[in-house]
C-alpha cells in the first residue's frame, strides 16, 4: 500500500503533509504518496526537514487510497480533518470516511 | 485572595522573558527538538494532534472575575472562541502557536496567571477544595498552604528534574472535595489533641496504568514543619525513584515497592538532618496569607429559608437546579453555586470565551468577583446571597449554564482523548455527549441520584475513570476503539479503585452498556439507596449478568 | 572543555583527569574515580586529598567515600542525562550533611536553561558541554534577580529575605 508523510509544523503545531520538493502543505489531499519500496527516502525527506527546524515529529502513513489519501487509522483522519466533536461539518466529515467501503474501524 | 507583590511579578516576568528567548533560540535552530521540549512542557505548552496545547494553572483552582476575563480574552485572541477546563483544576487552550504562545504568556502574567509547572516532571500546579473558604465543614483554609506550596515549588532548583510529574492536592474539610488520596501527595488539614492545626499525609496516591489509594504516611504533621517534610519526601523520591521506565516512575511505584512504613522512616530521618529553620512556616507569613484569603463580611439573612421555599416553587426546572448545582455556605443566607459545564450534549468542561466574560461578570455581581474551578470540570461561584439565586439563574439558563445536573449522570469527567490527545487510544468526548443524550431527561436523572461516569481515552487516566462509580477507558484494538467498563469506583469523599467488569464495548456498545447498569440498579436498589450503595451491597453479579448474558 | 564559574565566567580548567595514581607525591589538581581514591589514599591525610577531586556518576553513592568527602579539594557529578535530575539531590546532600565546602562541579549533559538551578543547588562550577558556551550559561543565570526558596548559594536573591528586607514589599 502506498505512503504519505506527515510532521506538526514547528512554528505553530500545525498537522502539514509534505506535497514536493520543500512544500508541506495543510490539506492531505496535495500529500505525495509513494509506493512502499520508497518509505525510507520519504522518510529521509522528514528528517531533512525536521534538521531545517520546519517540521517535528515526521512519519510516514500508510494510506489504503491515494485520491484522497485515506487511512484506515482514525487518529489520521482526526488529524486531516480535526475533531469529531461539536464543529458539525467536521463531524460530518469524518464520520463520511468511516462509512466509506475501503473500511474504517466499522468497515 | 492572593495578591502579587513585587516578588511574585518579578519572578513571573523573568519566566515570560527567559521563554520568549527559548522560543527564539528553538526557532532559530539553537536548540534543537529534544533540547526544546522539557523546557516549553516545563511552560505548560505540549504539541498535540492538531496544533500546540498551553495549560494554564488555575492556582488551588481559584479565579478572579479579572482573571476569568483574561482567560476569554486568550480564547478569542490565540484560540478558536474556546477554552477547556481539565480534570485537575486547570484550562487548556488547544490551538496554539509556538511563535506566538510567548506573547499569551505575557497576557496572562498581566493577571498573575501562567503556565509554570503544568506540565513537565516537576511539581505540578497544586490542587484544592473548590469550596474553600465558603465550606461549611472547614477547618482551615487550604488555599493558605495551597500557596506556601506554590512559593516553594515554583522553579525549585533541585526538584525540576524528578523521575516523573508530582501532584500535590490539599483539603481543609472532612468532606474530601479534592481527592487527595489519588495524588502523589494528599494534605488533610487536621488538629490534634492539643488543638494544633497540622496535617494528615498521605503520599503515593495516584492512577493510570497503576492506580492506587494513598496510604498515611504520617498522621499528624504540624503544620509549620510542611515545607520541611515536603522537602525531604522530595528528596527520598528524586533520590530513589525509578528512572528506567516511565510507568514505575511515579512516587506511588517507590512507595509500595518500599512499603509504607519504611518509605516513612527515610523521609522522617531525612527530615531530621533538615534545618528546622531553613524551612519552617512562619507564623507572620501564615497571618499575612490568611489576610488575604479572609473573605469580606457576608451579612447574614435570617429571612433566607422561607423566601427560598417561594423560588423553588417558581418553575421545577429552579427546584431541580437549586437542588443539584446549590450546596450550603457557612454563611446563613448564602450558598455556593455550581455552574455547569456540563449541557446535556456537550463538551465536558469547554466554555467559549463569551461565557467565560459573562461568568466573569456574574461573579462580579454575585459572588464578590471569585470563581472557581473543580477537577469534576465544573466552575463555582462561591459566595452567592440566596436572595439573588432566582436572578442568577434566570442569567445562567440564558448562558446554557444552568443545566440541573451537578452530580448526576450527564456530570460526566472526560478526557480530551483522540479528538485532540497525542497519547489517545479512543475518543471520550462523543462517548460522554452520547451518553449524555441518552441520559436527557432530567428529571430522570434526578430519580436516578448521585451517578459519576468518567470517561479516559487512555490508560494515563487524566478522565480519572478508576475513581469513578462508572469508568470508561478507551483502548485501541487492532485500530478499532473500545471502550473497556468498570464500576465501583470513588473520588468523591471516599477513595476507591473501580474493578474492570468484563470483556469491552465498542462505541455504539458502551453507550448501551452504561444504560443496561443504571436500570440495573434501578431494579436493585432499595428505598433511598444511591447508585455507590447498591453496588457495594450486590457486588458486580447482577451488573454482569444483564450486560453479558444475552449476548 | 570550558569551566564556568557561579557568575558564569569562564575560569582557568586546574583539575585534570587521570586514570592512576602513580606515587603519593604532591598531585596538584587530580581528578579521580572513587575507586581509585580509595586505594590510593589514606583518608585522614588531608593535605594530600586537597589536591584531589574526585567525579561521581549518577549511580555513585556519595555515602561510600563519606570519610574522604570534607577533604577533597574537588567534586564532580556528572550528568547522564539533562533529565535526570539526581545530581541536584546529590549536591544538596554533600553540601548540608557533609559540609562540603570546596569546588562541586558538574559536568556530562546540562543544558545552559539549567544554570540557575545548578547553582541554587550548590554546584559551584559548570562543564560547559561542546554544543554550547559559557555565555549561554552567563545569560541563563541572568535571566533571573529573585527566586522563592532559600538556597545553598545566596548570592542570587532569597525572596524570603526580600520580603523581611523591602519595606515595599511588605506593604504592596
Ligand atoms: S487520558 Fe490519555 S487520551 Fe485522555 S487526555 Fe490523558 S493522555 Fe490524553
Amino acid at each position: 500500500m502506498p505512503f504519505i508523510l506527515s510532521a506538526n509544523r514547528l512554528r505553530d503545531g500545525a498537522v502539514v503533509y509534505f506535497a514536493q520538493d520543500d512544500f508541506w502543505s495543510e490539506r492531505i489531499e496535495d500529500a505525495a504518496a509513494v509506493p512502499e519500496d520508497q518509505v525510507l527516502e520519504l522518510e529521509k525527506v522528514g528528517l531533512d526537514a525536521e534538521e531545517r527546524n520546519y517540521v517535528v515529529g515526521s512519519y510516514a502513513i500508510e494510506v489504503a487510497a491515494v485520491s484522497p489519501p485515506y487511512s484506515t487509522r482514525l487518529r489520521e483522519r482526526i488529524r486531516s480533518h480535526g475533531p469529531t466533536v461539536g464543529d458539525l461539518q467536521k463531524r460530518a466529515a469524518v464520520e463520511d470516511h468511516q462509512s466509506r467501503p475501503m473500511g474504517g474501524p466499522e468497515g | 485572595m492572593y495578591v502579587y507583590d513585587s516578588l511574585d511579578k518579578t519572578l513571573l516576568n523573568q519566566r515570560v522573558a527567559e521563554f520568549r528567548d527559548q522560543v527564539k533560540r528553538r526557532l532559530d535552530g539553537d536548540l534543537t527538538e529534544d533540547q526544546f521540549k522539557p523546557l516549553r512542557l516545563m511552560n505548560g505548552l505540549y504539541l498535540q494532534l492538531h496544533a500546540y496545547m498551553l495549560r494554564v494553572a488555575i492556582p488551588y483552582g481559584t479565579l478572579s472575575s479579572d482573571q476569568m476575563r483574561k482567560l476569554a480574552y486568550i480564547a478569542k485572541t490565540y484560540d478558536r472562541g474556546y477554552g477547556h477546563f481539565t480534570t485537575r483544576q486547570n484550562i487548556q487552550f488547544n490551538w496554539i502557536e509556538l511563535s506566538t504562545a510567548p506573547d499569551l504568556l505575557y497576557d496572562l502574567s498581566e493577571v498573575d496567571l501562567h503556565a509554570i509547572q503544568t506540565s513537565g516532571n516537576c511539581i505540578r500546579n497544586v490542587t484544592a477544595d473548590p469550596y474553600a473558604g465558603a465550606a461549611a465543614d472547614e477547618l482551615d483554609d487550604p488555599r493558605i498552604w495551597s500557596e506556601v506550596i506554590r512559593q516553594w515549588s515554583t522553579l525549585h532548583p533541585e526538584f525540576s528534574f524528578l523521575p516523573r510529574k508530582f501532584k500535590i492536592a490539599v483539603t481543609g474539610s472532612k468532606a474530601d472535595r479534592a481527592a487527595i488520596k489519588f495524588h502523589d501527595i494528599g494534605l488533610k488539614i487536621v488538629r490534634n489533641n492539643e488543638g494544633v492545626l497540622g496535617f494528615a499525609v498521605y503520599v503515593g496516591g495516584g492512577q493510570g496504568r497503576t492506580p492506587i489509594v494513598a496510604p498515611l504516611i504520617k498522621s499528624f504533621l504540624p503544620a509549620q514543619d510542611l515545607l520541611r517534610y515536603l522537602d525531604a519526601v522530595l528528596r527520598v523520591y528524586n533520590r530513589h525513584g525509578r528512572r528506567d521506565n516511565i510507568y514505575k516512575a511515579r512516587i506511588k511505584i517507590l512507595v509500595d515497592s518500599m512499603g509504607a512504613d519504611s518509605f516513612a522512616a527515610e523521609v522522617a530521618a531525612e527530615f531530621d538532618r533538615l534545618d528546622p529553620e531553613l524551612l519552617s512556616v512562619r507564623d507572620e507569613d501564615v497571618s499575612r496569607l490568611r489576610d488575604m484569603f479572609a473573605q469580606p463580611f457576608l451579612r447574614p439573612d435570617p429571612d433566607a429559608s422561607s423566601s427560598l421555599e417561594d423560588l423553588v416553587k417558581k418553575s421545577p426546572r429552579l427546584g431541580l437546579w437549586f437542588k443539584s448545582n446549590t450546596h450550603p455556605h457557612k454563611t446563613h443566607g448564602y450558598s455556593i453555586v455550581t455552574i455547569s459545564l456540563k449541557p446535556i450534549g456537550g463538551i465536558p468542561g469547554d466554555a467559549t470565551a463569551e461565557q467565560m466574560f459573562a461568568v466573569a461578570d456574574l461573579a462580579d455581581r454575585f459572588s464578590l468577583g471569585e470563581i472557581r474551578v473543580t477537577y469534576t470540570q465544573n466552575l463555582i461561584l462561591p459566595h452567592v446571597r440566596q436572595a439573588d439565586l432566582f436572578v442568577l439563574w434566570q442569567e445562567l439558563e440564558r448562558l446554557n449554564l444552568a443545566t440541573p445536573n451537578v452530580g448526576l449522570a450527564s456530570d460526566i469527567i472526560a478526557c480530551p482523548g483522540l479528538d485532540y490527545c497525542s497519547l489517545a487510544n479512543a475518543r471520550s468526548i462523543p462517548i460522554s455527549q452520547r451518553i449524555s443524550d441518552r441520559f436527557a431527561d432530567l428529571n430522570a436523572q434526578h430519580d436516578v441520584g448521585p451517578l459519576d461516569i468518567r470517561i479516559s481515552g487512555c490508560i494515563n487516566a487524566c478522565g480519572h475513570h478508576h475513581a469513578g462509580h462508572i469508568g470508561i477507558l478507551g483502548v485501541d484494538k487492532k485500530g478499532e476503539e473500545r471502550y473497556q467498563l468498570t464500576l465501583g469506583g470513588q473520588g468523591n469523599g471516599e477513595s476507591e479503585v473501580g474493578k474492570i467488569v468484563g470483556p469491552g464495548f465498542d462505541e455504539d456498545g458502551i453507550v448501551d452498556a452504561v444504560e443496561t447498569v443504571v436500570s440495573t440498579y434501578l431494579t436493585l436498589r432499595t428505598k433511598g439507596e444511591e447508585f455507590s450503595q447498591t453496588l457495594a451491597r450486590t457486588g458486580q453479579g447482577p451488573f454482569k449478568e444483564r450486560l453479558y448474558d444475552n449476548r | 572543555m570550558t569551566i564556568v564559574n557561579t557568575s558564569g565566567d569562564a575560569v582557568e580548567q586546574g583539575w585534570r583527569t587521570v586514570e592512576s595514581v602513580e606515587s603519593s607525591g604532591p598531585h596538584h589538581g587530580i581528578i579521580v574515580s572513587p575507586a581509585i581514591l580509595q586505594d590510593s589514599f589514606d583518608e585522614s591525610d588531608s593535605a594530600a586529598l586537597s589536591q584531589v577531586g574526585v567525579r561521581l556518576t549518577v549511580d555513585d553513592d556519595v555515602s561510600e567515600i563519606a570519610a574522604y568527602v570534607p577533604h577533597l579539594g574537588l567534586i564532580e557529578l556528572v550528568f547522564a542525562h539533562f533529565k535526570d535530575g539526581r545530581p541536584y539531590s546529590a549536591a544538596t546532600t554533600i553540601r548540608r550533611d557533609y559540609k562540603f565546602t570546596h569546588e562541586l562541579r558538574a559536568s556530562g549533559d546540562v543544558l545552559p536553561d539549567q544554570a540557575i538551578f545548578l547553582i541554587r543547588s550548590g554546584f559551584s562550577s559548570v562543564d560547559v558541554p561542546d554544543q554550547f558556551t559559557a555565555q549561554e550559561f552567563k545569560k541563563s543565570l541572568m535571566a533571573y534577580s529573585v527566586a522563592y526558596q532559600s538556597a545553598y548559594d545566596s548570592h542570587l536573591s532569597l525572596i524570603d529575605e526580600l520580603r523581611r528586607s523591602t519595606p515595599d514589599v511588605a506593604t504592596e
